[in-house]
């Protein structure tokens, strides 16, 4: 099993070189020692023939056996010398342990004393090799000790310092790291006496990163709180709205709604509870054909769109009026998603229409007023002019109308009033103008066909007929009236309304002076 | 001490030129020898050998020990001083199997050896030869005079 530790790596490399450094010295040293050696040995043999050389030569020049013997007897008494050959010219041959193995010999000629070069014989030398082994096997396995001990030391020494410069350093900061939580305000600490080198650097870079780590964590978290209040404010505003406000998807079905809309769109919503998820938003309105157009042009254009929209029948029958604001919106798909705003304007609509009556008409009689009327007036002159039709226009006045307010009280004269409108509108179809002008002043206008002159007659006696009809009030008591009627006809009387009315004004007063007398006596009769 | 030294020496070498002579060989007129080499008289004289092809054996005698003569003798045969001579007898003798040349007292001696004995063989001053022996080797032991 192999240790991954960083040290025991290291060391193991480190040794490892050093053995094979080791071995290859102690291989180059063995051959070193080997030739040393040898040469060692052959300079000591050299020696050794020095010393017995004259004796050597001189046994044989003089074919001395015992001489011979001698030289060769000391020469072999050498823990060096495995074997001595002395031979002389003559045939004299004295060995001493010679072997005729194939070992290392030393040759060494004999020459003469007293001559020069007169070679008188040769001594052979053997050396000792298994001596010349040893002491190169001795040496080389001193050599190889001293070697595996270096390399042992060395070992133990870069372990060491591998252990204390490196690994421990690391060790301390590993286990720091460990320790240390993302977003912790705590550092590491730099290993004493690392301060400068690569290991400070690296607790320096490490903290530099755990820093903006933790600075990155920070800003999350506090991103993810604003989001997060972001969130709950817009569920808040989403849930809480009055508003009614919803999201549909492209084919219009709901895709979600909130509580106002809910409430708003309640009963619908209940009645369709069973299919809840699908609601097909159209089908929520009345006129639901309408809402389909206006959302498939919505999805279209892509444009805002806002309409009031009346919601489908209700089960409590009443009728309810909503104000709806379209836009679209894309999802994270890319989809477009519409977003909806409606607010109930049920009660504005209707406090719209009260208004807007109440301006047009007067309070008392319902009938439409000056301002109103004199406007309806002028677009129906407007229309004939087009046609190329005629209009009658009729200006009617109570007779004796401030003698009933003198006699009877206001009231029965407001009786009086709201009776005779009563009695005018019955006579005009719906198209017709009927406008109170003020007092006792009445003005009624209608559009005659070509050749309608027995027509206008006809409505011109009816209404004659009923404005003096006496009218009952409240208490049985009957009251006589009657009615001053001037007529214009456009365009024959005047181009314009005011030309009309002049007219018509003129009319009525020349029969109201012919008309004087009569009311009077009606007055009297009662 | 330099100076007694090459005052001796110098001292030496006139001695010598003054009683250098050559040195002749000399056997019995009878003998079979007539002329030997140089390298075969140094091996007699050095025991090397004891007869020339079929002769009788041949026995050298030697001048005195310290004579000057015999200092010449050898220095100018062997070209080695005397005294590698002597210790050359001196390592034989120890082996007790050669033994050197019989030594005389005077000049006068080796030629009255020689004249009595035809084996002998020895060696004297030129000057003081005579026809009582004859010369086998003459040792020219200086320059031209």
């Amino acid at each position: 099993m192999r240790s991954n530790k960083l040290h025991l790596r290291v060391s193991r490399i480190v040794t490892l070189g050093a053995i094979v450094f080791a071995v290859m010295a102690s291989a180059i040293s063995y051959t070193r020692t080997q030739s040393a050696e040898s040469e060692a040995m052959k300079k000591a043999l050299e020696q050794l023939f020095s010393t017995v050389q004259r004796n050597a030569e001189i046994a044989a020049y003089l074919d001395s056996t015992d001489l011979a013997e001698e030289v060769v007897e000391s020469l072999s008494g050498n823990d060096i010398v495995s074997g001595v050959m002395l031979s002389s010219g003559n045939g004299l041959i004295i060995t001493s342990s010679w072997s005729d193995a194939d070992t290392e010999v030393l040759s060494f000629p004999l020459f003469a004393p007293f001559t020069a070069f007169e070679q008188t014989g040769e001594i052979k030398i053997q050396l000792n090799e298994d001596l010349l082994n040893s002491r190169v096997l001795k040496s080389a396995l001193e050599q190889m000790f001293v070697l595996v001990i270096q390399v042992v030391v060395i070992a133990i020494l870069v372990l060491i310092l591998m252990l204390r410069v490196l690994t421990y350093p690391i060790q301390s900061i590993a286990a720091s790291l460990h320790r240390i939580v993302p977003g912790d305000d705590n550092n590491l600490r730099c290993p004493k006496g690392h301060e400068e080198d690569e290991i400070g650097n690296l607790v320096n870079d490490i903290n530099k990163l755990l820093e903006s780590a933790r600075q990155t964590i920070k800003q999350e978290q506090y991103l993810r709180n604003r989001m997060e209040n972001l969130e709950k404010h817009f569920r808040l505003i989403f849930e809480r709205a009055s508003a009614g406000i919803f999201l549909l998807n492209h084919h219009f079905y709901l895709n979600s709604v909130n509580q106002a809309f809910k409430d708003i769109a309640g009963i619908a919503l209940e009645e369709r509870r069973a299919d809840k998820l699908n609601i097909y938003f159209p089908d929520l309105f009345y006129d639901s054909t309408v809402v389909q157009d206006l959302l498939t042009e919505v999805l279209r254009t892509g444009k805002q769109a806002a309409c009031d929209l009346r919601l489908n029948a209700l089960t409590t029958g009443g009728e309810c009026w909503l104000h709806c604001l379209f836009s679209i919106v894309k999802n994270d798909e890319g989809d477009n998603l519409i977003e909806g705003l409606v607010i109930d304007i049920t009660e504005r609509t209707f406090e719209m229409e009260r208004i807007l009556f109440e301006s047009q008409h007067d309070a008392l009689t319902q009938l439409l007023n000056r301002r109103a009327g004199e406007q309806r007036l002028n677009n129906m002159l407007i229309n004939a002019n087009r046609t190329n039709s005629q209009i009658l226009l009729m200006l009617i006045d109570l007779d004796g109308f401030k003698i009933i307010n003198d006699n009877y009280g206001h009231d029965a004269g407001d009786k009086v009033l709201i009776e005779i409108s009563r009695r005018m509108q019955s006579i005009i179809r719906k198209e017709d103008i009927l406008i109170r002008l003020g007092g006792d002043e009445f003005v009624i206008a209608f559009p005659i066909k070509e050749g309608g002159n027995d027509e206008s007659e006809l409505v011109k006696s009816k209404l004659q007929q009923q404005l003096t009809t006496e009218i009952v009030l409240g208490d049985g008591l009957p009251v006589p009236v009657g009615a001053s009627i001037g007529s214009a006809l456009y365009p024959r009387d005047g181009s314009d309304l005011s030309t009309l009315m002049v007219h018509a004004d003129t009319a009525m007063y020349q029969m109201k002076k012919q008309r004087k007398k009569p009311v009077k006596k009606l007055l009297l009769m009662s | 001490m330099m100076k007694y030294l090459i005052a001796m020496i110098v001292l030496m070498l006139l001695i010598s030129v003054q009683a250098q002579a050559d040195i002749v060989v000399v056997v019995h007129p009878s003998s079979r020898l007539k002329n030997l080499t140089q390298q075969q008289i140094i091996d007699i004289y050095m025991g090397r050998i004891h007869a020339v092809e079929d002769t009788n054996r041949i026995v050298p005698y030697d001048q005195p020990q310290d004579s000057e003569l015999r200092a010449s003798f050898y220095q100018h045969l062997t070209g080695r001083p005397v005294a590698f001579i002597n210790a050359y007898w001196a390592r034989l003798l120890f082996t007790g199997r050669a033994s050197p040349p019989r030594q005389v007292t005077d000049n006068m001696s080796i030629v009255d050896i020689v004249e009595k004995d035809p084996n002998v063989i020895g060696y004297i001053d030129e000057r003081n030869l005579n026809d009582r022996v004859s010369v086998v080797f003459k040792i020219i032991t200086h320059a031209q005079q």
